[in-house]
């Protein structure tokens, strides 16, 4: 079997920009190897911790960095999720897959991270936006006018491209912390849709929902850009 | 099982297209649909679009963990998390219990957060500000090795008693609205105590009367504090009193010149009129004999037909200081005082002419 097709059989189908490789894709080995470390893990192996650890925890950096925005924020949660990996390590019974009992924990912390940034807006640390952004937002009129003539991109294109970006962010921001979380597995980290209800421990139903609601508040705040 | 592929239901079917969740038979039947019906075809189109412009989105996290630098960061402090972890022994249920292991929570907690060390510094410091000064009067009376006894409803206070008080302090705290102040008195013997209460209480207003009238036991603050608690009482005749002999025997200036800025809604009664008098004929003290003269002459203005009439040594005492006061305002306001009284004793019909 392929790594491809392994990820896809475990219902995990990296996206993401296009031509950008597969974001799992490689990350995953093979679930029998990955329950002799979770065994040995279980047992008190540090090291076979640590490598399940580099195995998963690219993917949950990722998770945390595009739903918070912040790199402090993702840094919390990825400590947190992993402390609780650790302790509750013991109590995994092999009962799902070891990547879908990860997500449950590290979506569950983010989505508590979400539900108190909003209640305590002012508590959070600031959202870092992309570097492109920065950029621009931090160069006067004059240097945009510089960079503008002197830049061999368009710079028509890029102020679209820039408008579109945070368009997109802001939209994104709209999303209630479930959806927002259902999105971005879905449309960044590639799980298909059962496996984030898995993950969410709730229906795939209940998930398609949250990914129509999700689409269509995107698309209606997104539809000048078309 | 999806449902049969309707335009009503093509909205989210095309969702699912585009986020690749058909089967390859509901993808075949989706593009079948969209060949013959151009309404979906650019539902469809717009679906696809939004989800090329969201994958073209530059990534939170690409743009902020492109080197991957902080992914090591995290791995490291990980670690270095699970080490302090398997570094401490297993604690026992108790252990929680322990001092030592709220101290260090809380070490953590401020090390990592110091928005939070900084607030609760904040709070300690405001309390320590505010009950620091309440708690040392409560440990401080114990200090004489007695135990300190709260009365809110004061005891009553013999007169042998009264002549052995030692105040400790007296606190004044005037009411937003009308209403008379609160007053506390500390008492350090003859044993400690705290009278708490307004000057409505009798026993607090006879003790404050006390003080007003006893100079040589009572500093000047306390003379002066019990005076400003009083004042709302100046009608009552104990009060009066205390306050007359505060004007005519008092050391302190300020405090005589306070007792008559007291006096002054009692100008009337006999007494009081009598102690200003006194006051305006003999205080060293210029400021002293202006109050009085300004009291006597706005009684004398107001024309206050309950006023007991000035009598002739009141007239005797304006005169003299029309002539023989050292301070010029004085001398010119008696003879206004003077003045003011001859017009009254024209319009009175019975008048005898014992004014000028």
């Amino acid at each position: 079997m392929s790594s491809e097709a392994m990820a896809d059989s475990q219902g995990i189908r990296a996206l993401g920009a296009p031509g950008e490789a597969p974001a799992l894709r490689g990350e995953l080995s093979s679930g029998a190897e990955d329950r002799v470390l979770i065994e040995r893990a279980q047992s008190g192996d540090r090291a076979a911790f640590e490598v399940l650890v580099q195995r998963y925890d690219r993917q949950v950096l990722r998770l945390a960095l595009n739903v918070l925005g912040s790199a402090e924020d993702a840094q919390d949660i990825y400590q947190e999720a992993f402390l609780k990996i650790y302790r509750n390590l013991p109590r995994f019974r092999f009962d799902c897959a070891f990547y879908t009992w990860i997500y449950r924990i590290v979506t569950n912390v983010c989505l508590d991270h979400l539900r108190r940034r909003r209640s305590h807006p002012e508590d959070q640390a600031p959202v870092i936006h992309t570097d492109a952004s920065d950029e621009r937002r931090s160069a006067d009129f004059f240097d945009r006018q510089q960079a503008a003539g002197g830049g061999e991109s368009n710079p028509e294109r890029n102020l679209l491209g820039l408008e579109i970006g945070n368009k997109i962010e802001a939209a994104l921001q709209a999303l209630s912390p479930r959806e927002r979380v259902v999105f971005e597995m879905k449309h960044y980290q590639g799980l298909k849709l059962r496996a984030i209800g898995e993950a969410l421990g709730t229906t795939e139903d209940t998930v398609k929902n949250s990914l129509f609601r999700a689409t269509r508040k995107l698309r209606s705040q997104l539809s000048g850009l078309r | 099982m999806l449902p049969e592929l309707h335009c009503s239901n093509f909205e989210d079917r095309a969702v699912l297209y585009a986020a690749g969740e058909l089967s390859v038979a509901e993808r075949a039947l989706v593009d079948a649909h969209v060949r013959q019906c151009a309404g979906c075809a650019a539902i469809l189109s717009s679906e696809l679009e939004l989800r090329e412009a969201l994958a073209s989105r530059v990534q939170p996290a690409d743009a902020l963990d492109r080197s991957e630098h902080l992914l090591a960061h995290c791995r490291s402090e990980l670690f270095e998390a699970l080490d302090d972890a398997a570094a401490q022994p297993e604690r026992a249920w108790y252990s929680a219990f322990l001092p030592w292991r709220w101290i260090t929570g809380l070490r953590h907690a401020f090390v990592f957060h110091p928005a939070w060390s900084a607030a609760t510094m904040l709070i300690l410091g405001l309390l320590a500000g505010t009950a620091g000064r309440e708690w040392y009067r409560q440990i401080s009376l114990p200090a004489l090795g007695r135990p300190v006894v709260t009365i809110s409803a004061p005891a009553p206070i013999t007169q042998q008693e009264l002549e052995k008080i030692d105040l400790d302090g007296i606190r004044v705290e005037p009411q937003s609205d009308s209403a008379d102040p609160k007053v506390e008195l500390q008492l350090r013997s003859p044993k400690p105590r705290v009278m708490q209460g307004t000057p409505d209480d009798a026993e607090i207003r006879r003790v404050l009367a006390y003080v007003i009238g006893h100079s040589h036991q009572f500093d000047d603050g306390a003379r002066l504090d019990s005076i400003d608690a009083l004042r709302p009482k100046a009608n009552d005749p104990q009060v009066r009193a205390a306050m007359s002999e505060a004007l005519r025997h008092d050391p302190n200036p300020a405090v005589r010149l306070k007792a008559i800025e007291a006096l002054r809604g009692a100008g009337s009664e006999p007494d009081v009129q009598s102690a200003i008098l006194a006051a305006l004929a003999g205080d060293d003290n210029s400021g002293v004999r202006i109050q009085a003269l300004d009291t006597l002459f706005d009684q004398l203005a107001s024309g206050d037909s309950s006023s007991a009439p000035l009598d002739d040594q009141a007239v005797s005492i304006l005169r003299d200081r029309m002539h023989n006061d050292s301070n010029s305002y004085i001398r010119s306001r008696s003879a206004d005082a003077l003045g003011r009284l001859a017009s009254l004793d024209e319009d009175a019909p019975s008048s005898g002419g014992r004014h000028p």
